[in-house]
């Protein structure tokens, strides 16, 4: 359609002005970037996801109990809806280290050795799989593993073992991370203390499981610490006989009938269950593990759209401006294009070819970048994600439709710049372009802005006047990356200061014990007490308890904490102190939003503890970024339960230099499960969000590149629009910093309306990320730290002084002979 | 009276692949205080490229300019800068005034710049555009942006006033009314007015005229009695 010499013509100033088109085809890239790394990354996830929990048949409903024998579980098949029963026993056992000062536990769970893919590896590898006989490792199968051993065809929550099978009964699989953290490998012994008794077993590999996808501590601990605790699989047949628990099992999960619902079984369950000890009882959907990835891949999934839509919007903004400018200059060759009989659809169509190029440039690189980035995501998510590692398959799909995207909105934007083309006359377009409508602008109106401004400053504002969308798309732009870096800014300054606050105003103790079992209050206290070295102790109860409103249950720490404590304190995320309620329970927002629960509502407590469920008021629903809690007044707590005050952890300060020695101390203590120091807390903390800064950082960049790719452009367009004024300047005698005044107060006074502009825009863009981004394991800081505004408005700022400089350069290096020569 | 311009031996060449133009072959003359001086020549004979080096926006291959005593071509960007803002005023055939400034402001940007500079209000009387003071390049006329654009030269008060050919858009009365406005700049001011013109006629009211063919100065002439610039041949 285009005329090979148009085209030509085309890319011939399309490479005049590189620098313009390469900054639009960068920002169009990081675009597509996010659009395509995150709808990959999201889309894998979804993908290894449901066939992890398809092959390994997760399972639909959980339960915890006490104790039931296995031979019961047949009955619970009988109830209406109720496919299947799988009853597993799991224990928390204590590893046997030379560390001194840690108690490293692990979550034993008894499997049929069965139930397992013996297949070692993943999909991928066994695809690629010495060939069947050759050597193969025993029982690794050449195909995609699938749940073939056929006494365990109605098993559920099967495990993947990788490195080998549970084969002897001393033979143990460990979560991953574990593995990693404590340099453990397969061959390995690992002695496991469990009522008293030690017992060493047999490290066969790691294990990954679909309950297990992610790893909470049980001991009230708010993230993950492979160093301390993970999962570990045993055969069932070895766990029986450690805890001498023949034949029970502890957890429960349910396959149900098609056509049936959690809340169809809940009841039945419920009642066959409560003789048990029955603990929970949730959906698939309440699975704690399960609900943390979802919410996870939904946080990614809700980014995609509105980063990706930022940044092209940038981009074409910049193109829109560029284009308008190049057929401003070139109006005269449109002229004789259309003089010699181009029709209007030819020359227009040529003109927009310099939009979709840029915009197909920048999808092609943008597609291509995700391919790395979305990897580099991937990996970032599996380091606490255990799931089968899916390769991130490069979905030509999101390519293509990253690279349409782009060159959609290059079009587009091109569509806009040059319809000016088809109004345009071949006699009107061989004279200079009619002169702007001269209306009043801001310079004029505003009386004392002549007496303050000099002739250029009084340039600038007219100028910005006069191309009111154009200034209008600019002040946009550098709002948009100015909010993104201060989104990413506050992001990092309020982690610093949340992570600060968590630790010095509410979780001041310098060590925190779970005791095994609950202990009676004031025995504990004394005990603690009089350890040398403790400055002082205070006791607290953590007790997992169901939580049920409506149809969702979730489990959680019901945490009761002291009236007036120097030690572990309730607060919220702006600082204010409450005190533990008597009458009700205080929920963290994130906790209560996930529930539909507002103050004033009453839920169900179950517990093993209590004969039946039992309902508590919420008094109070408090914003906080950490995990989500449930608070109570210690005393309350005890009467709710209707048992004499109790403690179930104890939280300690430590006289200076102590620490080591009063945690060796602890953990000799027979009735400590865990010895959690506050500070090893703190770094976890860090660390979980380290990966998640680099993420930030990462964006940062990004936008400040975007910045400065935006600023500069402009500018450069100002510059070619605007040298003959610039060039007549510097012949009246004005030095180029003076001539430049015109274009650096423009800038100046653009970059402040972005800021004045940026301010509210960041506030909406930090709600919109806290609703996509809070989850039940860490809540997205709120609120914006003025300093945030100023490292962002710092960094556009050197933006503008870079591009006025850059600006400055170039109007000394004008020929002033030649800009001046021709007429415009 | 002594020169205010010595120009000496200057060529310039432009190196344009394997052809090099020659624009000036070694130019030669002096322009005194206070005089009206005309350049005429056929197009392409080097008439501007004088113009622009004397004016110090060009710079020439090789010879000698002296501004009174002051070498120009030995001054850097930042002397040239200087020497332009204080000395130079230059009007050009195509006004290039600032669209975004008004008559005035287009004039008060080059006051701005100097130490006594004429008040605008003084230069809008003298082309007689006070009324119009206020309105933006666009909505005048070619002869009117012309006007403003030598009242904004003139506005430094320097001391010499290039002009290269600002007729050259003009039709006749508006062209003798330009003209009227550099003699009088000229006279009452006692300012030195270099212009260039492809018009014969314009030579009548000049002090001087130089001849300029083939990047030579072919010839100067003086002439003892200028003729008032209502009484050219056009
Ligand atoms: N940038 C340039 N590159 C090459 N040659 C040039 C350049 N500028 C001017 N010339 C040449 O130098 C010569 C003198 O040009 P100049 O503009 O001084 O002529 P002029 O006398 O002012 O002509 P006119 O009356 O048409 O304005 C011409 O031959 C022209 O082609
Ligand atoms: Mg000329």
């Amino acid at each position: 359609m285009v005329k090979p010499k148009l085209l030509k013509k085309i890319l011939r100033s399309m490479w005049g002005a590189k620098k313009s088109y390469f900054a639009c085809v960068f920002v169009i890239a990081i675009g597509i970037v996010c659009y395509c790394a995150l709808t990959t990354v999201c889309d894998s996830l979804q993908y290894s996801l449901d066939n992890f929990y398809r092959d390994t048949r997760f399972a639909d409903a959980f339960a915890t109990v006490s104790e039931i024998p296995k031979a019961r579980l047949a009955a619970l098949d009988g109830i209406e809806g109720v496919a299947g029963v799988e009853g597993r026993l799991s224990e928390t056992g204590r590893v046997l280290t030379e560390d001194r000062e840690t108690i490293v536990t692990l979550r034993l769970i008894g499997v049929d050795p069965q139930a397992a893919w013996t297949a070692a590896g993943t999909a991928a590898e066994a695809s690629s799989a010495v060939p069947a006989g050759a050597g193969a490792q025993p029982g690794a199968s050449a195909h995609a593993p699938a749940p073939a051993a056929s006494s365990a065809g109605s098993a559920l929550n099967m495990y993947l073992a990788d490195g080998g099978g549970l084969t002897e009964i001393d033979d143990i699989l460990i979560g991953k991370a574990f593995l990693a953290a404590r340099g453990i490998a397969p061959g390995d012994t690992i002695e496991i203390a469990l009522y008293g008794q030690a017992r060493a077993f047999t490290v066969k590999g790691s294990v990954q499981s679909p309950e297990y996808i992610y790893t909470m501590p049980n001991d009230g601990s708010l993230f993950p610490d492979p160093m301390t605790f993970d999962i570990a699989f045993v055969q069932s047949g070895a766990l029986e006989t450690i805890s001498g628990r023949q034949g029970a099992a502890t957890d429960l999960a349910f396959a149900l009938e098609s056509g049936y619902g959690f809340d169809d079984v809940k009841s039945p369950l419920e009642d066959a269950l409560k003789n048990y000890g029955l603990a929970a009882l949730y959906s698939r959907d309440d699975q704690p593990s399960n609900l943390l990835v979802t919410q996870e891949l939904d946080s990614i999934a809700s980014m995609s759209a509105p980063m990706s839509g930022l940044f092209l919007f940038v981009a074409a903004a910049i193109l829109y401006i560029m284009l308008r400018r190049i057929v401003e200059q070139e109006r005269t060759q449109i002229g004789t294009f259309k003089a010699f009989g181009y029709t209007n659809r030819e020359v227009v169509s040529a003109y927009i070819l310099y939009g979709l190029i840029t915009g197909f440039a920048g999808g092609l690189l943008g597609a291509l970048l995700s391919i790395p980035a979305s990897g580099a995501y991937f990996d970032l998510f599996s380091e606490y994600f255990n799931i089968p590692s899916v390769e991130t398959q490069v979905n030509f799909r999101y390519l293509f439709t990253g690279i349409g995207l782009a060159v959609a909105a290059g079009g587009a934007a091109a569509l806009l710049g040059v319809k000016n083309i088809i109004k345009l006359s071949p006699s009107d377009a061989m004279r200079p372009s009619a002169p702007a409508f001269i209306t009043g602008s801001l310079a004029d109106r505003v009386r004392f802005l002549p007496l303050i401004l000099t002739k250029r400053g009084m340039m600038a504002l007219r100028f910005i006047g006069r191309n009111k969308l154009k200034s209008a798309l600019i002040l946009f732009s550098i709002a948009i990356s100015f909010s993104v870096m201060s989104v990413t800014y506050s992001f990092n300054t309020l982690i610093d200061q949340m992570i600060y606050d968590q630790f010095n105003k509410s979780q001041i103790y310098d060590i925190k014990t779970v005791l095994k079992g609950p202990a009676a209050k004031e025995a504990a206290l004394s005990a603690f007490r009089g350890l040398p070295g403790v400055r002082d102790a205070e006791a607290i109860i953590e007790l997992p308890v169901s939580v049920v409103h409506e149809n969702r249950t979730r489990q959680i720490a019901l945490t009761g904490l002291n009236a007036g404590s120097a030690q572990f304190r309730i607060i919220d995320d702006q600082g204010r102190l409450y005190a533990p309620p008597t009458d009700g329970l205080i929920l963290t927002k994130n906790f209560a939003d996930s529930m539909g629960l507002t103050r004033g509502d009453t839920v169900l407590i179950k517990s093993p503890l209590l004969p039946e469920d039992k309902p508590v008021r919420i008094s109070n629903v408090i914003g906080t970024n950490f995990a989500s809690s449930c608070y109570m007044d210690a005393a309350a707590l005890a009467d709710f339960f209707r048992q004499p005050d109790f403690a179930t952890a104890v939280v300690l300060l430590t006289e200076p230099g102590e620490s080591a020695r009063v945690k060796e101390a602890l953990i000799r203590g027979e009735n400590v499960a865990s010895v959690n120091d506050a500070r090893r807390i703190l770094e976890n903390y860090r660390a979980l969000m380290g990966s998640y800064i680099s993420l930030i950082y990462m964006i940062l960049l990004m936008a400040i590149l975007i910045a400065f790719a935006i600023i500069y452009n402009i500018s450069s367009i100002s510059l070619s629009e605007r040298q003959r004024e610039l060039a007549t300047m510097r012949v009246l005698g004005m030095t180029t910093a003076e001539t430049a005044e015109v274009l650096t107060f423009e800038h100046w006074v653009l970059f402040a309306a972005a800021v004045a502009v940026g301010i509210p825009m960041t506030l909406a863009m930090r709600q919109a990320l806290t609703a996509a981004i809070s989850n039940d394991l860490y809540g997205m800081p709120s609120g914006t730290p003025p300093v945030a505004f100023i490292y962002s408005a710092a960094s556009c700022a050197i933006s503008v002084f870079l591009s006025n400089l850059a600006a400055r350069r170039q109007i000394g290096r004008f020929s002033l002979v030649e800009v001046l020569k021709e007429r415009d | 009276m002594a020169a205010i311009l010595s120009v000496r031996n200057v060529t310039k060449k432009y190196i344009m692949g394997e052809v090099t133009v020659e624009a000036l072959r070694g130019v030669s003359f002096e322009v005194d205080e206070g005089e009206f001086v005309v350049i005429l020549g056929p197009s392409g004979s080097g008439k501007s490229t004088i113009l622009n080096i004397v004016g110090g926006i060009d710079f020439p291959t090789a010879g000698e300019i002296y501004y009174k005593d002051t070498p120009i071509h030995t001054a850097d960007e930042k002397r040239l800068t200087l020497y332009r803002r204080n000395s130079i005023g230059f009007v050009f055939q195509f006004y290039n005034l600032i669209p975004n400034l008004t008559a005035k402001e287009n004039i008060e940007l080059a006051s701005e710049l100097s130490q006594n500079p004429i008040p605008a209000s003084e230069l809008l009387e003298k082309i007689e555009l006070s009324d119009r003071a206020g309105h933006y390049p666009a909505k005048m006329s070619g002869g009117q942006q012309q006007r403003v654009a030598i009242a904004r030269a003139i506005a430094k008060n320097p001391d010499i006033l290039l002009c290269d050919e600002p007729t050259g858009a003009l039709d006749f009365s508006t062209g003798i009314s330009v003209l009227k406005i550099l003699r009088d700049f000229n006279t009452d001011y006692r300012k030195t007015v270099v212009i260039i013109t492809h018009n014969a006629g314009i030579a009548a009211m000049a002090d001087k005229t130089l001849y300029v063919r083939d990047g030579l100065i072919d010839r100067i002439t003086t002439n003892e009695t200028p003729a008032a610039p209502e009484d050219i041949e056009w």
